[in-house]
């Protein structure tokens, strides 16, 4: 695996975060998911995109991505999501529990797409919600995750 | 091969996270930081889910349900996942004509300390 140069992300209204270091958590920083080869592809300023590529050796018995891949791709979405809409990494705790639902198979040969967004913020945690799409297909979901951070106030 | 070593070898997903059968029906991921770990130095979150789900679905698959699907997993990461090897074991709630209903706990040095617990509900397709 190669270190390429990071592309650069377009910086949402009212976001301060150093991007460079978003992007680092994202892709690299975080062991299993440089070992997935995920990528980030969008931030807004309470949310982000993030996406896998298909790849034999993260697949499931049928061929599609895992779901197990699936569950990774969310929770890391859905940190995040909360990192960006935070917008201070110090405030960032841990994550607390994750909810998925599992829709559909991932279908063989097609890369898979998570986008978190903030729900709410309350003293001391945050709620996030995903979901996990081809990028082909986004108006057919493949899963749905609602996950709680504890943040600190 | 026992028939949960033969469907993680079917699983690419399965043998990428390294895992192997534990003792009494237990499941292990045998931890390696390259492919476990956050960027905190602990096993990140989207890992122990996956050794939750992988659990449970080994455990219906190879008792009668070959075809079982994951359609719901609440998973609450009760402990840190130090980076040291972690054994999951899956216990049957309820396990109906369509559905199962299943508890998956993770623990690492001490069953009774969870380092993470998992609830779902399994679609076991005919």
């Amino acid at each position: 695996m190669t270190d390429q140069p990071l592309a650069p992300i377009a910086r949402p209204d009212g976001s301060t975060l150093d991007l460079i270091r978003v992007q680092d958590v994202a892709t690299r920083a975080n062991a299993a998911h440089r070992a997935m080869g995920t990528e980030l592809l969008e931030v807004e300023r309470h949310g982000v995109t993030v996406a896998v590529a298909w790849r034999p050796d993260l697949t499931e018995a049928e061929g599609g991505l895992a779901p197990g891949v699936l569950a990774a791709l969310l929770d890391h979405a859905c940190s995040l999501a909360a990192l960006i809409s935070l917008d201070d990494e110090s405030r960032f705790g841990t994550t607390m529990s994750l909810r998925l639902d599992y829709l559909e198979p991932a279908q063989p040969g097609r890369p898979v797409r998570a986008r978190a967004e903030r729900v709410s913020e309350s003293t001391g945690r945050m709620v996030v919600r995903g979901s996990a799409f081809h990028s082909e297909l986004p108006e057919r979901l493949l899963a749905v995750a609602l996950c709680t951070v504890a943040t600190v106030t | 091969m026992t028939p949960v070593e033969g469907l993680i070898a079917q699983t690419p997903h399965f043998r990428f996270l390294g895992l192997r059968p534990g003792p009494q029906g237990s499941l292990v991921l045998p931890v390696a930081p390259e492919r476990h770990a956050s960027d905190r130095a602990v096993i990140h979150g989207g890992v122990l889910s996956a050794l939750l789900e992988a659990t449970a679905v080994l455990h219906l698959r190879t008792s009668g349900a070959p075809r079982a699907r994951t359609g719901e997993l609440t998973v609450a990461f009760v402990r840190p996942g130090r980076l040291v090897d972690t054994t999951a074991t899956a216990r049957v709630l309820r396990r109906g004509r369509r559905f199962a209903h299943m508890q998956i706990t993770a623990w690492q040095d001490d069953p009774a300390a969870p380092t993470a617990i998992g609830y779902g509900i399994w679609v076991l397709e005919p």
